[in-house]
């Protein structure tokens, strides 16, 4: 009983850090939102995408 | 209740001391991210400095920290713990090996900054921890020389590791990250030295001269310890000591065993040790006056834990019973009233160590002495073969799951009769049992 408690402890341990450690790196290195269309590319954006239906 | 809430309080401890690096990294001005991969190795690699810290702390045996859960369970999670450090710190190294390889730098020392080859050497030195430690009986390293190698092993890896953090001082150049840094660092150094200077100090104070060796039946011997010039040890039965035996105690060659004297006498402390490898062997040849150390008691392995238990059940083979005699004895000098069962397996009849004290014993306590003999003597009308569950069921009273039950003995033994008691219904709570053969 003892024994399978340090276990699930060890264990809960170790996700905790692969938890933590991946939440510091994604705070370290946020996704950028994609940047809003230039004004002017509308057009050239319409242009592609109806080509790509074509 | 106040075990449930000193084990909480433990366990939050030990989860601070894990998480406190992670949580200083994002302390005040931090570097600019460098990737994913990068800030997630760079992560890893302090949170695996800190479970290697906190392996100092767990093996320190702190009486306080060892009571909720008993020292052999301590010594258990260690090792769990080792193997996930040495896996964090591995993985640190190898994410910067695939993802920026330039960031290593040169291998060969001469050409390496010093902090790098720290680094590397400290993981090599873990690696090298954890595998002595896994395979020690495999690789044929004596206990003795195997506790020396570890002990300078881990000291060597974790002052490395401190000078790799210290020497690449990436993300702790802060001043105030620095101080929480080193002011946790320096914890960890003063622990060590707790426990390698000051602990052994204390146990000088307290020497104990050999009163009496006695021949036991089975190959075993019983040591009979006296206090020099202090009280001597106050234990629960079925506790164990640390002891040193004519060396000094800052000599680290100590080995556990459970006393078997009774509790009721702290004046005169008995282990009944078998002969079986190189210290216990040299045993028999200890001499009355010589001096010996002690460090305990530790262990949860008592019936004193459980004072509303109806009775208690105890399974032993061979010279486990040594903790469970030392059990009967304090009973018995307590004029214990509730009903015991002792299962008591050994090879032959003449084997049988307290064969003789255990039928004393009877008188004096409410007692059913069951043996069970693999290699029986001719006409032996008793249980013979192995513990198993139909051997148990007949022995055993009817309401055999309200009992406690303590199992000592070699661990296929232990394993063995733990199936065997899951089968009759025991909860797994009321099986007792303590883990010493761990490396």
């Amino acid at each position: 009983m003892r024994e399978q408690w340090a276990r699930r402890i060890a264990l809960l341990t170790g996700l905790l850090v692969l938890m933590l450690a991946a939440m510091f790196a994604v705070m370290q290195n946020p996704i950028e939102p994609p940047a809003p269309p230039a004004p002017g590319t509308r057009e050239q954006a319409s242009f592609v995408e109806s080509k790509d239906r074509k | 209740m106040r075990i449930v809430l000193s084990a909480i309080s433990w366990v939050s401890i030990y989860l601070a001391l894990v998480l406190v690096p992670l949580a200083v990294l994002t302390i005040g001005e931090m570097p600019p991210g460098s990737g994913f991969w990068w800030d997630f190795s760079m992560a890893l690699g302090f949170a695996g400095m800190a479970m290697m810290g906190v392996q100092f702390f767990l093996t320190a045996r702190f009486r306080r920290a060892c009571a909720p859960f008993g020292i052999d369970i301590l010594y258990y999670f260690h090792r769990y713990l080792a193997v996930l450090a040495c896996s964090f710190v591995f993985l640190h190294f190898l994410i910067i090996r695939i993802d920026n390889v330039d960031a290593l730098g040169a291998i060969n020392p001469l050409e390496a900054p010093w902090y790098m080859t720290a680094g590397r050497a400290s993981l090599l030195l873990l690696v090298l921890l954890v595998v002595t430690s896994l395979w020690r009986k495999r690789l044929r390293i004596p206990y003795d020389e195997w506790r020396m190698l570890h002990i300078g092993l881990a000291v060597a890896a974790f002052l490395l590791a401190l000078g790799h953090i210290e020497g690449v001082g990436y993300y702790i150049q802060a001043p105030a990250k620095r101080w929480l840094w080193t002011g946790y660092t320096l914890f960890w150094l003063l622990l060590i030295g707790h426990v390698r200077l000051v602990k052994p100090w204390s146990m000088r104070k307290r020497p104990y001269r050999v009163a009496e060796v006695r021949q036991e039946r089975g190959n075993s011997w019983t040591l009979s310890l006296a206090p020099d010039g202090h009280e001597g040890m106050r234990f629960e039965p079925g506790q164990f000591a640390w002891l040193t035996l004519r060396e000094s105690p800052w000599h680290i060659r100590e080995h556990p065993f459970s006393f078997s004297s009774s509790a009721a006498r702290q004046d005169r402390l008995e282990f009944t040790i078998k002969e079986l490898g190189d210290f216990t062997r040299g045993i028999r040849d200890t001499r009355t006056g010589e001096i010996a150390y002690l460090d305990g008691p530790y262990g949860v392995f008592s019936v004193d834990r459980y004072p509303d238990a109806p009775g208690f059940v105890f399974i032993a083979g061979g010279v486990g019973a040594a903790p469970i005699v030392g059990m009967l004895r304090t009973l018995a000098d307590r004029h214990e009233r509730r009903p015991l069962w002792f299962v008591y397996g050994n090879n032959r009849w003449e084997n049988v160590t307290f064969r003789e004290e255990l039928e004393a014993l009877k008188q004096r306590l409410d007692l059913r002495l069951v043996h069970v003999l693999t290699e029986p003597p001719a006409g032996w009308q008793g249980e013979s073969g192995f513990i198993t569950a139909e051997l148990l069921k007949k022995v055993l009273p009817g309401d055999a799951g309200e009992y406690e039950y303590f199992l000592c003995g070699p661990k296929p033994m232990s394993d063995a009769v733990q199936r065997e008691l899951r089968d009759l219904r025991v909860p797994l709570g009321r099986i007792h049992l303590e883990l010493f053969d761990m490396v």
